[in-house]
């Protein structure tokens, strides 16, 4: 749905330009204007308990998660799209082993092994991303190479082959553009999915490291004023929520569109 | 020939458990830096010189090869022996045998949870479908759905547990206290088995057999409750392993939250202290619990659905 | 009075596209222990009219004129009240009986919750069991126990017709008996409803394309065209001697006299032809056939016909 692009859009420009829009420094501490209420000047949305300017915080806080996000949603999907494509175009024992694969991830609750690699490597952004990807990629792989299954026997792949087409040639022109629709729901879902992971993790204290701007440490932050000082704790709580529904709805908007597509040749009984 | 389809799916079964042990125990491998000084214990108070590394290496068969290490160590884990904690130096088995049956009454919990308003809400949702309530609840839900697990927690916990003094917040007691973290953990998948019924109810719905039933003289009510529901339910049914994983990984974020002492909590405190033999024995209980719920599943499937069993054709 | 009264009966769906006329200003009788039938081709709206008797159309249709069942007026009645005639007064063989029962569940709990009175659950059992043997089940407990998919097509529908008609209602419908089953069961198919009609004080109402059914069914048959009835009158009146030009090109097109298909095709039920439905297909069309829409004619007693030109 366009809303969800909308709000998408607006909040990763936002995100992109925060040095320009930025009124103050996010990192700047000024001990002498701490908890300063919303809504008034020169503090839009008030300061937080180390005195720094909340919006610039907020601006700012959505990067580093933002990044990260979108980074993991673009690995996540060619992983899983390639040994998707690679599992249910060649079969046998490609397909074994990539399945074999497959299920033994789908047998540990990805947030577990999340967790496990997290406990495990050094923290960092590499950590970070290597983890949240590490279990994500296998049920898109599934899907796809369902679709992969269904498709290599559909006319038009069956007519290339006859034709002479090699295989990697059938791959990258017939069978990679139809996957693209599935792929993009799913992917607009998982990308709402890894924003609200990475919050998890970050509010738990091992996801992204204070002091860096980011609107779940924010919200871990603000956790012992919340009856004090709400809106430090409700801010970031709202843009968080507001992306991902952004993403939700791009998600679902996206998924109904296909599904209309895919019915209208039914036509009435 | 159903039991040839059964021996499939048992093999498929042993196979990913077994996939499952070898992905914990390459973890190990994961780790940066030399494993034997890890193992030895970090924390450097204990320094071992070159010669402590060599024999605590050959004593415990780490220069062997790599597999003859794993049937070792699976050895030792069909044993029971999961090794020991870093932190606690507490038998690692002993650590997760103590809070697993929190965790899992836990997630008994959530998913009664999840079901109870997933069922009743789908029911509801398709009987008034195409209605301002329908309409309303499902941008309500969508905005819940967007809302991270803890800052749920965190309003409820903010309003029921502390504004108004309902429910306790924190810790295991009473029932009481588990009312909020199942309310947390099953809220989620709670809504999508919510959405899911009322999408397979108005298409089952839409059957033949609905039609004829109403023919018959049963009433909009009674068609719902006895031919549509049990045909919508099935397919619920099938994503129940999912959910329950689901609900199993959402674990350690609300047992952290509300201080409940159950597995997930030792494993974020596993990560805090860096504690990997804890961690390895996580990927491996977890891995080999969702496994088994999962096969639960299909056996529940296998029993409701009368066309996969086997039945004479009557001529 | 005759059992069933239809009055200007008009069925129209709303659609995304537009507004669909399926059935327009229909109106009949059914007396008592008569069986009539509706022949027409698919599409034409019968289904949509049997249907709409029993008020279970979707809620997209809108329905206008007048149903009287012995008097009662069925259009306006109270969804309870109508409920309450469902499967009791007035019984319903669905089509396609493959889908029409529900996988999930036994024969037995199909047919017994179709039973409205309040005996006790052994009681009901007995009375399904004794249907199913009236309707040629040689062992019905096996039946009883089953699930739908053990079952053939024709074993399906007859415990269709047995859960239909176990209240002994006094009008049974029957939608398109031999649709979805296989054309050598017609024979079959024919002896199970000619015993429904055996029955004590009860009509059929049958809708079907196949002449055939009807022909050895029905004692009346109306033919019906895009929504409209265009011809009426005793089966041996309709199939001897046609008047309409719809029902005479319908018989030619059968095997045995002649296989001369109707030319062009069934019309849009959202795009009607203007003045009379049928004349783009019709063999004597004038040009006056274009522009009026003629209305239903009595010839004789019984006998109606809504084509001006229609042969003596």
């Amino acid at each position: 749905m366009i809303t969800g692009l909308v709000l998408l859009v607006v909040i990763g420009g936002a995100s992109l330009l925060a040095p320009f829009l930025s009124p103050f420094d996010p990192l700047e501490v000024r001990l002498n204007n701490r908890f300063a209420p919303p809504f008034q000047r020169p503090h839009l949305l008030g300061t937080d308990a180390l005195g720094r300017d909340v919006l610039s915080r907020l601006l700012y806080g959505g990067r580093l998660s933002l990044l990260l996000a979108v980074l993991s949603t673009l690995i996540t999907l060619s992983v899983g799209m390639l040994l998707g494509m690679l599992a249910g175009y060649f079969g046998g024992w490609v397909d074994g082993v990539v399945s074999f694969v497959v299920n033994t991830f789908l047998g540990i609750p990805d947030v577990v092994f999340t967790l496990a690699l997290l406990g495990v490597l050094r923290p960092g952004f590499g950590t970070l991303l290597l983890a949240l990807n590490a279990g994500s990629w296998v049920g898109l792989a599934r899907v796809a190479r369902g679709e992969v299954l269904f498709l290599r026997e559909s006319g038009f792949v069956e007519g290339a082959r006859a034709m002479g087409a090699g295989a990697w040639y059938c791959l990258l022109k017939h069978i990679l553009p139809n996957l693209f629709p599935t792929m993009g729901v799913l992917g607009s879902l998982r990308f709402g999915g890894f924003v609200l992971e990475l919050a998890a993790l970050s509010y738990l204290g091992i996801g992204v490291q204070p002091p860096f701007p980011d609107w779940a440490v924010m919200l871990n932050d603000a956790r012992p004023y919340l009856f004090t000082h709400p809106h430090l704790f409700i801010f970031p709580a709202l843009i968080i929520t507001v992306v991902i529904l952004g993403a939700n709805c791009l998600g679902e908007g996206l998924r109904d569109a296909l599904d209309v597509r895919f019915q209208r040749g039914i036509g009435e009984s | 020939m159903r039991h040839y389809d059964w021996l499939q799916r048992f093999l498929q079964m042993v196979l990913t458990l077994l996939g499952i042990t070898v992905v914990a125990f390459l973890l190990r491998e994961a780790i940066p830096g030399d494993p034997v000084e890890i193992l030895l214990g970090k924390e450097g108070l204990f320094q071992p010189s070159p010669e402590e590394v060599r024999l605590f290496r050959t004593r415990f068969g780490l220069d062997r090869p790599l597999f003859v290490q794993y049937f070792r160590w699976l050895g030792d884990v069909l044993r029971g022996d999961l090794g020991r904690s870093f932190v606690t130096k507490r038998p690692v088995a002993q650590e997760i045998r103590e809070r697993l049956p929190a965790t899992l009454l836990l997630a008994l919990a959530g998913f009664s949870f999840a079901v109870l308003i997933g069922l009743l809400g789908g029911v509801f949702l398709a009987f008034w479908s195409g209605s301002i309530v329908d309409h309303l609840v499902r941008v309500v839900t969508l905005l819940f759905r967007s809302m991270p697990t803890f800052f749920v927690a965190v309003v409820l916990i903010t309003l029921l547990g502390e504004r108004w003094r309902v429910f306790p917040t924190s810790g295991m007691g009473s029932w009481r206290h588990l009312v909020l973290p199942a309310v947390v953990s099953g809220s989620g998948f709670g809504i999508l088995i919510m959405r899911l019924l009322r999408t397979n109810l108005l298409q089952v719905l839409g059957n033949d057999y609905i039609l004829a039933a109403r023919a018959r003289g049963l009433s909009a009510w009674k068609v719902l409750l006895k031919h549509a529901f049990p045909n919508g339910f099935v397919s619920v049914l099938t994503m129940f392993g999912l959910y329950l994983g689901g609900i199993l990984g959402g674990s350690p974020v609300v047992e952290t939250i509300f201080a409940w002492p159950g597995a997930g909590r030792l494993l974020v405190q596993a990560i805090y202290g860096r504690d990997f033999p804890l961690l390895q024995a996580f990927v491996l209980v977890f891995g080999v619990t969702y496994v088994a719920m999962q096969m639960l599943v299909d056996v529940c499937y296998f029993f409701l659905n009368p066309q996969v069993r086997p039945g004479k054709r009557i001529v | 009075m005759s059992l069933l009264t239809v009055d200007a009966l008009s069925v129209s769906f709303r659609m995304p596209s537009g507004t669909v006329k399926a059935v327009r200003e229909v109106s009949f009788a059914v007396g008592e222990n008569e069986v009539v039938g509706i022949l027409g081709e698919s599409g034409c709206g019968k289904s949509v009219l049997l249907t709409a008797l029993v008020r279970l159309l979707p809620s997209n249709a809108l329905v206008s004129g007048k149903v009287f069942l012995r008097g009662e007026e069925l259009l306006t009645l109270s969804e309870r009240k109508m409920e309450r005639l469902r499967g009791k007064k007035v019984g319903f063989v669905p089509q396609n009986p493959g889908t029409s029962l529900n996988p999930l569940l036994r024969i037995g709990s199909q047919i017994t919750e179709a039973i409205s009175t309040s005996l006790r659950r052994s009681h009901k059992r007995a009375q399904a069991m004794v249907s199913l043997q009236q309707f040629g089940f040689g062992e019905p407990w096996v039946i009883f126990r089953a699930y739908p998919h053990m079952l053939s097509g024709g074993m399906q529908q007859r415990v269709l017709v047995v859960a239909g008609i176990i209240n002994q209602p006094r009008l049974v419908m029957v939608d398109e008996p031999t649709k979805g089953l296989d054309p050598s069961l017609r024979a079959r198919v024919v002896e199970v409803f000619q015993e429904v009609a055996r029955l004590p004080n009860t009509a059929l109402l049958c809708v079907s394309h196949d002449y055939l059914v009807l022909q050895r069914l029905a004692h009346r048959v109306m033919v019906m065209y895009a929504g409209e009835l265009v011809e009426i009158g005793s089966t041996k009146e309709v199939f001897h001697t046609p008047l309409h030009p719809y029902t005479v090109s319908l018989l030619w097109a059968l095997p045995e006299r002649g296989m001369r298909p109707i030319p062009g095709t069934s019309p849009s039920l959202s795009n009607l032809p203007s003045g009379c439905s049928f004349h783009p297909r019709c063999f004597q069309a004038r040009s006056s056939c274009s522009v009026d829409h003629p209305s239903l004619q009595r010839i004789s007693p019984g006998r109606w016909v809504r084509c001006p030109y229609a042969r003596f």
